[in-house]
């Protein structure tokens, strides 16, 4: 037992001195637990469909902080738990953070709980940081950083405790009203805010956001692609399973470009478009598909059938497992490579419709991330034909043709 | 542990029929009830089917070769059950899908039940190559009218084998349609608005609409007249209709008095408002 008590006391007293001078003894021993952040800071949606984060957002027994979002114009509001390992400490300290964006969150007198162990509880109570997010800016702090300092004698010095880590998101405006299709995912942030950073007009940030989708590659906060038809028969069809598989048909692409907008606050009506064959008939059927870039287009085998759509394929199950390729039975018209989807070098092509946005006169094609000034610019920019269907018994009979003067896009329009 | 246990089964019991609410309605045809429900992920449906003194949680589950989209706002999936036969609008978003042919009809007897084999996709793929049995020539009509889109809103049911009706409200317009078996004869109302979805439902060979706001009219390829004397006191969307072909019946149930464990026969006398 003595021989214990010497070992302790030995390495205390050479400690002695340099703890009665400076101060200094190890900060080590004082540790953040738990950041919360408020003051009217945003929902924001988990992605994989798991609720919303909640807070605290930085918790230091949590490998992943979540993220927070603002309104620009509105300052952040944080709070903060911290822990001091040692024997004898003082009724009270002084804590404060200095932040990013030249944020700081003020000096704070906080009292130190008592405890019957050696460790002890101290709170940063909830402070409003010194100074606004610039209204109408949109910002990405990516992290946001806060590095919080402790003073043991009423702020003349101060020593560092640690840094907290959070992104956050910041709106140029108040974001629109969630719907049953409109929600405040974490992508839709990140991609709006990542992209539009800066940014403080309608024109600049669609823009901004739009070019996230021009290069193919749609990135996921986290930074995992989002795959316009990974399987070729994709089931997903909303923002919230595309998000949650990353894998999606063209409904999803638009739906993530628009909620990126109204993310913002950006207001824009009748901006969701549906488009399809506008369903002439042909040979007693009516014209119902179309083929994106590129197929090939072999011998005609039904020119006796339909002159105007010579060319048939067969199928009984169009896009059988493992769903990466058309499975036709007969085939005059083949699949190629052609136009390069959202991180799919060939998508599927062979639609009854597709889905677009139209904002300001222009057409945005999210998932091949071009644009059109027209509705009819889309058919010469973007098919290689037309073709109608029919299904006897378990066989469908595809007919196509590769001229197309011979039907036209028709659309419909409602808001998204 | 006991309790616990029935809290977990209780709770468990009501989310699951919570997630995938009745849409629209229950139809009770020869001594069995109907209802469907919309996979909250990927538009199919299901048809649940069992003997009306049983419990809704005892129906059996068939897979429906058809869907409905998550279009906000929510226009609930259209469908019906006559003589053996299910009715439905494929309205489910999908690439292949074509609202053209969206009118769907399936001999009751070849749905099978979901399982390893009758899978989401499976379905999904079967949905869009199932002919039509007639062009969905309303739609085509509304669209055609006006390209954009706003409180579109449409029911559909089946009067008897030859018999189909539709209702259509887009840009406060409203406009009814009758099937015959080879043609289609419409009626077409002006300055009609509404603020949600609504549904149609027959008294015998009546047809009637109730919208949003739980009034109803009477209509007819000829004329549409309000009933004044019935009004539903609640809104539409805060339950389901009860259409009894059996006994002509027609009565409303609430989301919040649904009780799965119940007979559906008890549960709608004791709870179900009755409409006519």
């Amino acid at each position: 037992m003595l021989k214990m008590m010497l070992r302790c006391l030995l390495p205390a007293l050479l400690l002695l001195p340099f703890a009665s001078f400076s101060q200094d003894f190890s900060y080590s021993n004082v540790h953040i637990v738990s950041v919360t952040f408020s003051g009217g800071n945003l929902n924001i949606r988990k992605d994989e469909g798991t609720g919303s984060y909640s807070s605290p957002q930085w918790l230091a027994t949590s490998t992943t902080k979540n993220p927070v979002a603002y309104v620009s114009g509105n300052a952040p509001k944080a709070a903060a738990v911290f822990t001091i390992d040692c024997a004898t400490v003082p009724d009270s300290v002084w804590v404060r953070g200095n932040a990013s964006d030249a944020i700081s969150f003020p000096a704070k007198h906080v009292s130190v709980a008592n405890s019957a162990t050696t460790v002890h509880d101290f709170n940063y109570p909830s402070t409003t940081g010194s100074h606004v997010f610039t209204a109408g800016i949109v910002r990405f702090f990516k992290p946001f950083a806060i590095d919080w300092e402790i003073s043991f004698d009423n702020g003349s010095t101060w020593k560092p405790i640690g840094t907290t880590n959070n992104t956050i998101y910041v709106t140029r405006s108040a974001p629109q009203s969630k719907t049953s299709e409109f929600k405040w995912f974490r992508t839709v942030y990140d991609l709006s805010c990542r992209n539009a950073q800066t940014k403080t007009t309608d024109a600049d940030i669609i823009s901004s956001v739009w070019s996230e989708f021009t290069d193919h590659v749609v990135l996921n906060w986290n930074g995992d692609s989002l795959f316009y038809y990974k399987i070729m028969n994709s089931p997903n069809v909303t923002l919230a399973t595309l998000l949650k598989y990353k894998d999606a048909e063209c409904y999803t692409f638009a739906q993530l470009f628009l909620s990126s907008i109204k993310i913002q606050g950006v207001v824009r009506t009748n901006n969701y478009v549906y488009i399809t064959p506008q369903n002439n008939s042909v040979c007693g059927h009516t014209v119902n598909r179309f083929i994106v870039k590129d197929w090939a287009f072999g011998t005609p085998s039904a020119s006796a059938t339909c002159p105007g759509f010579p060319y048939m394929n067969t199928y009984t199950t169009l896009i059988p497992a493992p769903y990466h390729a058309y499975a036709f039975t007969t085939a005059d018209v083949t699949d190629q490579a052609g136009i390069p989807g959202s991180c799919n070098i060939n998508p599927s092509s062979y639609f009854n419709n597709h889905q677009i946005a139209l904002l300001d006169g222009i057409y945005y094609d999210a998932c091949y991330g071009v644009t059109f000034n027209t509705l009819s610019d889309i058919k010469t920019a973007a098919f290689s034909g037309w073709s109608y269907r029919y299904t006897t018994g378990s066989t469908t009979y595809a007919y196509f043709t590769n001229d197309l003067n011979l039907s036209d896009l028709t659309e419909t329009i409602s808001t998204y | 542990m006991r309790t616990a246990f029935y809290i977990l089964f209780f709770l468990v019991t009501v989310f699951t029929l919570r997630s995938q609410e009745i849409e629209r309605k229950i139809v009770i045809e020869k001594g069995r009830f109907y209802y469907t429900t919309i996979d909250p992920e990927q538009q199919m449906g299901t048809l649940y089917t069992g003997n009306i003194s049983a419990s809704l949680k005892t129906a059996k589950r068939l897979a429906l070769p058809a869907g409905r989209n998550y279009n906000d706002p929510v226009n609930p999936f259209c469908w019906d059950v006559l003589n053996e036969t299910v009715y439905a609008v494929n309205s489910l978003k999908h690439p292949m899908n074509d609202q053209n042919e969206s009118l769907k009809r399936f001999p009751l007897a070849s749905l099978q039940d979901w399982s390893d084999k009758v899978t989401i996709t499976e379905m999904l793929n079967k949905s869009i190559d199932y002919n039509t049995f007639t062009p969905n020539i309303p739609y085509a009509f509304v669209t055609k009218k006006s390209k954009v889109l706003d409180h579109f809103f449409y029911d559909a049911i089946a009067l008897d084998d030859t018999t189909f009706c539709m209702g259509l409200t887009n840009n406060n317009e409203f406009s009814f349609w009758t099937f015959n078996g080879t043609g289609w004869n419409h009626l077409e109302m002006t300055n009609f608005p509404v603020s949600g979805y609504f549904s149609l439902f027959n008294v015998k060979q009546d047809v009637y609409m109730i919208l949003d706001n739980g009034k109803i009219y009477s209509v007819s390829a000829k004329k549409v007249i309000p009933l004044t004397e019935k009004i539903l006191n609640t809104e539409l969307s805060k339950g389901f209709l009860i259409i009894n072909k059996d006994d002509g019946s027609v009565k409303f149930l609430k989301n919040d008095q649904l009780n799965d464990h119940t007979a559906l026969n008890e549960l709608i006398k004791k709870k179900a408002i009755a409409i006519f």
